[in-house]
């Protein structure tokens, strides 16, 4: 009888000690009370900023709630790598605002307790969780910054937040079919999350146009031909076109695709 | 003796007593008075209705060009597809003690049952129903009833209501809606003097800018043309811009020569403001107008420099549906000489007015001008017909320019047509 528990809680203690890690992390900024609380972590690789108003991996901007993908890339004069810093809005322990920095540390004008360096698992473990529980656009906002954790793998969490339809916010749902879009083209292509095919050719640009024409189909008929694109159409670009449609649709057949896509990844 | 006389004397008292007491009494009594005494509920009256008058027993209560559909459709000039037969006003006016909570005219058909006690006063005399209307629209503060108070009061058959309704008009304590009512009822049913009083309506500074455009509309409903003179005036003299459009607007809506000269007038003038000119080019699209309006409407264009006076004559001739019209439309789309935002206006309303699909895809084959294409193929996505498809599907097969074959691809992606979901599929595989 206590060989059996002895062996029960050796087989939990990795899980245990991972969610201590990510308990941590949330405990702390919890302790904040209010205010605000910082914390940095490693990035994937690729991944730059400008310290305050963008961050950029691969041909992918991020400002704000916007993303350019594919974009031209001249002006990012001064994307430095560095750490990801969330910075958190703490009100009666809850976090009611979430920023994402990469690159230099910009100057902190307002008060703001400085949890250090975290692993980036924790981070990212930490993100999802508040992803999957909060209201408002912290949760939209947690998840940029728990994919660009270096090693996290958020995909199984993302699946989670994506299926659910009922109580979370829309955009919160939203920024999870978009990045598991992103996942499942990157798994299709073989490349990585912020790579993107190819460069624009007149092919693939009118393809692209007859993608979009089936992803905006009445009725939802686009859905099964864009999911036979993504599968098997030559054109890498094509297929990630197809697969960023079928994101957006947030439809249950694209998140099987997905699903079939990433695998383990 | 004397009993017998006091005894008689009694009696005829009595018999008179009777008389006025008893049912021939209620009879005489005043329809104001038998609502008065009637209890808390709705009461119900049916009277005759003038000629022209007609309705569906529902909702539709026609008098010559005016048209209603309850609870808010009013139409003034021709119309049709509309059940409307002849018969008598039923009014309902619903009462909470002193006051008149609701009023609903219908013409024609039979009561039907309700929960709420009625009291049903009968056939009355069309005359009195008529000045009792109009007084008790006079009174009450509520909108929805005032109007159909006003409607009961104006579709009686030989009742003088067009007094009261003047005098209702001028009221600047009555509700506005209650007054533009008014006013136009005067407008229909005022005799000679009318005209004069709604120019004096409408050229009153002191008075509200929609009540002075009701007295220019209600010109425009005077019987036999008999507001004509008045509207041409203002038309063609007002010092107010604004009131010079509405009358030019409302010329567009009699059936009379005399206005269409003046409109065509007021088009060609150099002196008529350009926003008085919109509205004549309007005014001139409406009521089925004979084709030499058409063809001069594509004379006056060529006088034009501003590109919303041209719109304007696109959209007015679109609305003809004239055959002459619509090939003119598409001319000027296909012509390399106007403005390309000209050539756009045209092969949209073309488009719009009817333009076959045949001619449409001609049109665009014939066409250089990228801009003049791609807005083409908006035309086209806008048709519901299956050479619609046909054609822009051709175009995103074949069309030698990348940007169209996109433009229809974006436009066929917003088509419910099995075809399309095949040929996109075709389309991404090549």
């Amino acid at each position: 009888m206590s060989g059996r528990l002895i062996v029960i809680a050796l087989a939990a203690a990795p899980a245990l000690l991972n969610s201590l890690g990510a308990q941590s992390l949330e405990q702390r900024v919890r302790a904040v009370g209010d205010g605000s609380a910082q914390f940095r972590f490693a990035p994937r690789a690729g991944v730059c900023g400008d310290g305050h108003s963008y961050i950029a991996a691969g041909r992918s901007t991020f400002m704000g709630s916007s993303i350019n993908i594919n974009g031209n890339n001249d002006w990012r004069v001064n994307c430095a790598p560095g750490p990801v810093r969330v910075v958190v809005s703490v009100h009666d322990g809850a976090v009611d605002n979430l920023r994402t920095f990469v690159g230099p540390d910009s100057r902190v004008t307002d008060p703001v307790t400085d949890l250090g360096t975290v692993s980036d698992r924790d981070a990212s473990a930490y993100l999802l969780a508040l992803a999957a529980r909060a209201q408002g656009r912290v949760g939209e906002r947690s998840i940029l910054p728990a994919v660009l954790a270096d090693s996290s793998t958020p995909w199984p969490a993302l699946f989670a937040i994506a299926r659910d339809s009922s109580a979370r916010p829309r955009q919160t749902r939203d920024a999870a079919f978009f990045w598991l879009s992103r996942a499942a083209s990157a798994a299709a292509n073989k490349t990585d999350i912020f790579a993107d095919a190819n460069d624009d050719d007149d092919a693939s640009d009118v393809a692209n146009s007859a993608v979009f024409a089936l992803s905006q189909l009445r009725h939802r008929e686009g859905i099964d031909p864009l999911i036979e694109v993504a599968r098997g159409n030559k054109n890498p670009r094509v297929r990630a076109q197809a697969i960023f449609w079928l994101g957006q649709s947030k439809d249950g057949r694209a998140l099987a695709l997905f699903q079939e896509l990433i695998g383990g990844r | 003796m004397t009993a017998m006389l006091a005894a008689r004397r009694v009696l005829r008292i009595g018999l008179i007593a009777t008389f006025a007491i008893g049912a021939p009494g209620l009879a005489a009594q005043s329809i104001e008075g038998r609502v008065s005494a009637a209890p808390d509920g709705i009461v119900r009256m049916s009277y005759g209705t003038r000629s022209g008058v007609c309705g569906d027993a529902r909702d539709v209560v026609a008098m010559g060009k005016v048209l209603y559909i309850w609870p808010s459709m009013e139409s003034h000039g021709t119309w049709s597809g509309v059940r409307c037969v002849p018969g008598p006003a039923r009014v309902e006016i619903t009462k909470h003690g002193r006051d008149i909570t609701a009023a609903r005219t219908r013409v024609g058909g039979a009561w039907s049952g309700t929960d709420e006690r009625v009291t049903d006063l009968g056939t009355v005399s069309a005359r009195e129903a008529g000045a009792f209307m109009v007084s008790l629209a006079s009174s009450v503060a509520a909108t929805r009833p005032g109007r159909e108070l006003l409607l009961a009061a104006a579709i009686a058959d030989s009742a003088d209501v067009a007094p009261a309704m003047w005098t209702l008009a001028r009221d600047t304590n009555r509700p506005r809606e209650t007054r533009r009512r008014a006013i136009s009822w005067y407008g229909l049913l005022g005799d000679s003097r009318a005209a004069a009083n709604l120019t004096a309506l409408a050229q009153d500074a002191n008075e509200d800018r929609s009540t002075r455009e009701s007295a220019i509309a209600a010109l425009s409903q005077m019987p036999d043309g008999a507001g004509v003179s008045a509207l041409i005036a203002i038309a063609n003299k007002s010092d107010d811009i604004t009131l010079r459009g509405k009358a030019a607007f409302w010329l567009g809506q009699v059936d009379d020569a005399r206005g269409r000269v003046t409109l065509r007038a007021l088009i060609t003038s150099d002196d008529t403001p350009d926003k008085v000119k919109e509205e004549a080019i309007f005014a001139m699209g409406q009521n089925d107008p004979p084709s030499e309006d058409v063809q001069f409407l594509q004379r006056a264009y060529k006088g034009f420099t501003s590109e919303k006076l041209k719109e304007r004559v696109f959209f007015s001739i679109a609305q003809t549906k004239d055959d002459r019209g619509i090939r003119w439309l598409l001319d000027v789309g296909r012509d390399a000489k106007e403005s390309v935002q000209a050539r756009k206006q045209a092969l949209f309303w073309a488009g719009q007015s009817g333009a076959s699909l045949a001619e449409l895809s001609k049109a665009y084959d014939a066409i250089d001008e990228r801009g003049v294409k791609e807005h083409l193929i908006f035309v086209l996505s806008q048709r519901s017909e299956s050479e619609a498809v046909d054609k822009l599907m051709a175009i995103a097969k074949t069309d030698q320019d990348r940007e169209m074959r996109k433009k229809a691809l974006f436009w066929l992606g917003q088509k419910n047509d099995p075809r399309v979901t095949k040929m996109l599929t075709e389309l991404i595989s090549r």
